[in-house]
């Protein structure tokens, strides 16, 4: 019925937890604290803040990339949330850009399908342990049970080797994309020669903007993670934490022999989630919110070039868009905007002056989805603050694939 | 054979005979007068009509028979009257004992007291595993016993020491029971009519009657010689009960006159004032909650204000009864202690359920955002009047209309901390008492005897298995002013000289069920201290220095190791030497002790009666022995006081 005329779709709230590398925190007397207890935490608290409360959700979409993922993630968060049993939740969980799916399905059914009150969002967190036993190890003891008499046993422990011994780290290994990013951004930099230097200096850029949001409170939607031993988690953590001179240092001088590219300069894989609400204006009516930006939907572009058929799609200019979230993937990426040829007309690019304006996730590393989220939160909740109209949220993939979306912030209305 | 009124009978067509109760006075089948009467009068039918069976089960939901009827219990006002009730039921079990055919009790529910001695009186119980099938005899706590004849049945098969360990301890779950014999079998509830048709086809197949569970540690105590058994148990209790069941057993050891002479008994005990005592403070308590609807946990959204014992205390209570709260603090170290503690004894196995009845319904709320759509607001933070009154004006301004405020204090009156709200009407005290007490009751009182607001709390503290107590506005409203006179005194007589142990010891002695200085370390010294500074004006005392050598030297109690007492991994560290104890002069002296102790609570509980603080003067009996312990067998500090008046008058009589 609705199909030519899509209904308005508003951001009304999200929320976030710290990013961290060390999210997953276990205490021996309880079990282990999951994905799905890091999502469950951090619905709660987006809740508590809303006049409605879980049960009233039309449908609950969670995007998680890493590996082992469960696949009924949204299933068992909304039984946890108490939401209503007829509620059929999706879970997005293949691929890099997951969390883009499952941002243009929820964007669907609110535009399409009359859909009222969608949560939204994107968790990720290492299932591992991060330090396991050697196999070799584990091995040995299966062959000690096994072997059966006095002269047998004493063999097999004749074969014990103190190399068995050896822990094992496990942890965050590096992703296929994390690989393809690399690669991905060394050939950027060399195609359009950014040094080394000029890299380090902007990912101490990011960082001294996040800083300065942090101690400005202007991060406001994050919430801090219990555990059961009683511990606690409150602020991003990890990169922010090192110190500049020596995170340059490490950019500069510990390259590979060939290639400028190193860990520091490409944005972390680390641990965490954010959830977005989206309603549609009915709901707004109904409990009389205010929300903090309109979404327009997703466009993808197969050649970095998402930038163009959005504005296009959306009958807006450049020069209208007052704020810019460009996902930090590495450092020549953006180093790039002010290179390329086919955003030579946009001002923004030149200074970088209204891009990544509270640091980046080169700063704050990286959760595949749940950092898509966060820069969508975080450039509404900057469209807020400045009392800007328009902003824009681009995402680049390591396959070459690019998507972006535009943000309306309702002060328009007062014009 | 109908036209009964609580009792149904039906006839299978194997000639099994099924008796389903079903009480029309009281919905959980307690037992009456005239529902012995019905039963009985159906029992005598069945005997040599060739019946291949009998079946005993219950209509209702969630009990089988819980005991017997209060009211009843209270209509027994002479030894004589007493004496009709317990034959009655002596007879009852003593002809479904005496039936040729096999007898089955199918226990769906709550099965205590009364009801445990006509199941006894079967040849076999199966129960249902479902969570309300409890047993329980705690009848015999409150100093009597129901007298059918089934205690010496049990005696018979058990053994004396184990059968009074059955009787003394706590209430059995199904499981439990079938573990210590009590029961024979536990089955699904869907399963328990094919199970009892079972039963009676196999027994009347076998000629061997099942053999009870062997116990080496009972068995042995039973070759003891009789004397020997006596005197070991009658050392260890001193409840009139238990020494009425032993002096029944020497008596007649378990041969058939001893039922008679348990039905004797118990109608003496019954007839006693401390146990009228305890069945009047009972049903006080029962009446306590009538009438109220409960409300509905999904409608209110919670939100708790100070994470301190009391408020994690609140939090858990609400979410183990379904309600969804949030919890603020705006000490992040204290909300950090919120998880661990409602981790505490669990393992992985029961850790799903865990979760979902507890944990995901509390959240922890940092910016205080659960504050503006909350139904009901709970402030618990520590008892301080500038930070209280404060809080309450912050909660005030952000609060949406239609909430409720309430605050946890124990000694502040409302007036006092609402100086700053606009709308001081909505404010309210709901006081459950510290954690510690585990009190089913909690005090309620509301301004200027608001009572919508007060009806609104009420549902709410019934919907949290709390027993509301309507209580007037006031300085240490009613169970604090009690618990701290009692508390303070002892303190003061300990500063004379007599030693703490020597106090705890005597207390115990008088029946108070909670040792002072035990108790003062349990809720922690400096906690101690601000309540009795708040209360020491009002109340005409002086805060004993004690107590502020103790806080200025940095003891907290027994959760940093020392307080009056010095604690080892939370178990007390008692002295073994004890000079006031060992002086030979403590005798004498003990009695002044004693003495003083009871006057002063006597004269608090007075002076919260001369004030209106409550509207039944009861009550306040009935909070003085929940909260400071006062013996029940006295029935609380007025209604001791009034007993003393008596007895003094007779006296006088006397005399003259």
């Amino acid at each position: 019925m609705n199909k030519h005329h899509p209904q308005a779709v508003y951001l009304v709230d999200g929320a976030r937890t710290p990013f961290s590398h060390h999210l997953r925190q276990d205490s021996k007397s309880t079990p282990a604290y999951s994905k799905l207890d890091l999502a469950v935490s951090t619905a709660q608290a987006l809740f508590l803040k809303q006049p409605f409360t879980a049960s009233q959700l039309d449908d609950l979409v969670i995007a998680s990339s890493t590996a082992n993922p469960i696949k009924d993630l949204a299933q068992q968060l909304a039984q946890r949330l108490q939401c209503q049993p007829a509620l059929i939740p999706h879970t997005f969980s293949s691929g890099e850009n997951c969390g883009i799916q499952a941002l243009q399905y929820a964007h669907q059914q609110i535009a399409f399908q009359q859909k009222s009150l969608i949560l939204l969002g994107g968790v990720e967190m290492s299932t591992a342990k991060p330090v396991a036993l050697n196999p070799s190890l584990s091995e040995w003891i299966r062959e000690w049970q096994t072997t059966k008499g006095l002269t047998n046993k004493l063999n097999v422990l004749n074969q014990l080797h103190t190399r068995d011994f050896h822990k094992n780290s496990t942890g965050n290994t590096e992703t296929d994309h994390y690989f393809l990013h690399k690669e991905k951004a060394e050939k950027t930099a060399n195609y359009l020669s950014i040094s080394a230097e000029a890299m380090a200096e902007y990912v101490k850029l990011s960082q001294r903007r996040l800083k300065y949001a942090q101690r400005n409170k202007q991060l406001k939607n994050i919430i801090p993670l219990f555990y059961p031993n009683g511990s606690s988690l409150h602020r991003d953590e990890d990169i922010i934490n090192t110190d500049p001179e020596s995170l340059q240092q490490t950019i500069i001088t510990g390259n590979p022999p060939t290639g400028i590219i190193t860990k520091a300069s490409v944005s972390q894989a680390t641990d965490g989630a954010c959830l977005l609400l989206l309603v549609n204006q009915e709901m707004l009516d109904k409990y009389e919110l205010s929300p903090l930006a309109v979404l327009s939907e997703p466009n993808w572009d197969n050649n970095d070039n998402a930038i163009e058929s959005l504005l296009s799609a959306n009958t807006c200019q450049a020069s209208e868009i007052d704020y810019w979230e460009w996902d930090e993937t590495s450092a020549a990426e953006v180093l790039a905007l002010e290179k390329k040829p086919q955003f030579a007309s946009i001002e923004a690019f030149q200074s970088l002056n209204n891009v990544n304006i509270d640091g980046g996730s080169l700063a704050l590393g990286s959760p595949n989805t749940a950092n898509k989220f966060r820069c969508i939160l975080q450039l509404a909740t900057i469209l807020q603050r400045e009392k800007a109209h328009k902003g824009i949220c681009h995402f680049s993939f390591a396959n070459g694939q690019s998507s972006a979306l535009l943000l309306q912030s309702n002060q328009k209305g007062e014009k | 054979m109908t036209g009964f009124q609580h009792i149904s009978i039906a006839r299978t067509k194997d000639d099994i005979v099924w008796l389903t109760i079903d009480s029309k006075d009281n919905d959980d089948n307690a037992l009456t007068i005239s529902l012995l009467k019905e039963m009985r009068e159906v029992i005598d039918n069945l005997q040599g009509k060739g019946f291949k069976g009998l079946i005993i089960s219950s209509a209702k939901l969630s009990s089988f028979i819980s005991g017997t009827d209060l009211n009843t219990l209270l209509k027994l006002t002479t030894e004589k009257k007493a004496k009709i009730y317990t034959s009655l039921g002596n007879q009852l079990c003593r002809h479904i004992n005496k039936l040729d055919f096999p007898t089955i009790a199918l226990i769906n529910g709550d099965c205590s007291n009364s009801g445990l001695e006509i199941a006894l009186c079967c040849d076999y119980r199966i129960g249902t595993d479902s969570t309300t099938t409890l047993f329980c005899y705690s009848d015999i706590k409150q100093g009597h016993y129901a007298g059918f004849g089934s205690i010496s049945r049990l005696i018979k098969i058990k053994g004396l020491a184990s059968t009074l360990k059955i009787l003394k301890g706590a209430t059995y779950t199904a499981k439990n029971a079938l573990s210590i014999g009590l029961i024979d079998y536990v089955v699904p509830t869907h399963k328990t009519h094919q199970a009892a048709q079972y039963l009676i086809a196999q027994h009347n197949d076998e000629t061997n009657p099942k053999q009870s569970h062997f116990n080496f540690k009972s068995i042995s105590r039973t070759l003891l010689p009789n004397k020997l058994q006596i005197a070991l148990l009658s050392n260890q209790d001193n409840s009139n009960a238990i020494s009425s069941i032993i002096e029944t057993w020497k008596a007649f050891n378990s041969n058939s006159d001893a039922s008679h002479n348990e039905a004797k008994e118990a109608a003496k005990l019954l007839v006693s004032d401390t146990v009228k005592n305890q069945l009047q403070l009972q049903k006080l308590y029962l009446t306590l909650d009538q009438d109220i609807i409960v409300t509905a946990p999904q409608s209110q959204r919670i939100h708790i204000i100070g994470c301190g014992v009391m408020g994690r205390y609140i939090a858990r209570l609400c979410a183990e009864n379904g309600f969804y709260i949030s919890i603020y603090d705006k000490r992040s170290a204290a909300l950090e202690k919120l998880l661990p503690e409602l981790y505490q004894g669990c393992d992985n196995k029961n850790y799903a359920k865990l979760r979902h009845k507890l944990i995901d319904r509390i959240i922890i709320d940092i910016d205080n955002s659960g504050l503006t759509h909350a139904d009901i607001i709970i402030e618990a933070i520590p008892e301080d009047k500038h930070a209280k009154a404060s809080l309450l004006h912050d909660i005030d301004k952000q609060a949406k209309q239609s909430a409720v405020i309430l605050t946890t204090t124990a000694c502040l009156p409302l007036e006092e901390i609402a100086k700053g709200m606009k709308t001081p009407q909505r404010l309210a005290g709901f006081n459950p008492y510290h954690p510690l007490f585990s009190s089913k009751i909690a005090e309620i009182s509301t301004h200027n005897d608001n009572s919508q607001l007060s009806q609104r709390i009420k549902s709410f503290s019934k919907a949290l298995q709390l027993k509301p107590i309507q209580v007037k506005s006031n300085s240490g409203y009613l169970g604090t002013r009690l618990l701290m006179t009692y508390l303070i005194e002892s303190m003061l007589i300990h500063q004379s000289g007599i030693s703490t142990l020597a106090i705890d010891k005597l207390t115990a002695n008088m029946g108070m069920s909670h040792a002072p200085f035990d108790l003062i370390d349990s809720i922690g010294i400096s906690e101690c201290l601000q309540v009795s500074e708040a209360l020491a004006d009002r109340l005409n005392y002086d805060v004993p220095s004690i107590l502020m050598q103790k806080n200025e030297q940095g003891l907290k109690g027994k959760n940093s190791g020392t307080g009056f007492y010095r604690y080892k991994k939370g178990k007390k560290h008692q002295p073994i030497f004890d000079k006031t104890l060992n002086s030979p002069s403590w005798k004498t002296k003990s009695k002044e002790v004693e003495k003083r102790l009871i006057e002063k609570m006597i004269n608090e509980a007075r002076s919260c009666e001369q004030q209106d603080i409550v509207g039944e003067q009861e009550i306040i009996d009935l909070v003085a022995t929940i909260i400071t312990g006062f013996a029940a067998e006295k029935g609380g500090p007025l209604a001791y006081l009034q007993q003393l008046q008596s007895e003094k008058i007779i006296a006088n009589v006397e005399q003259k």
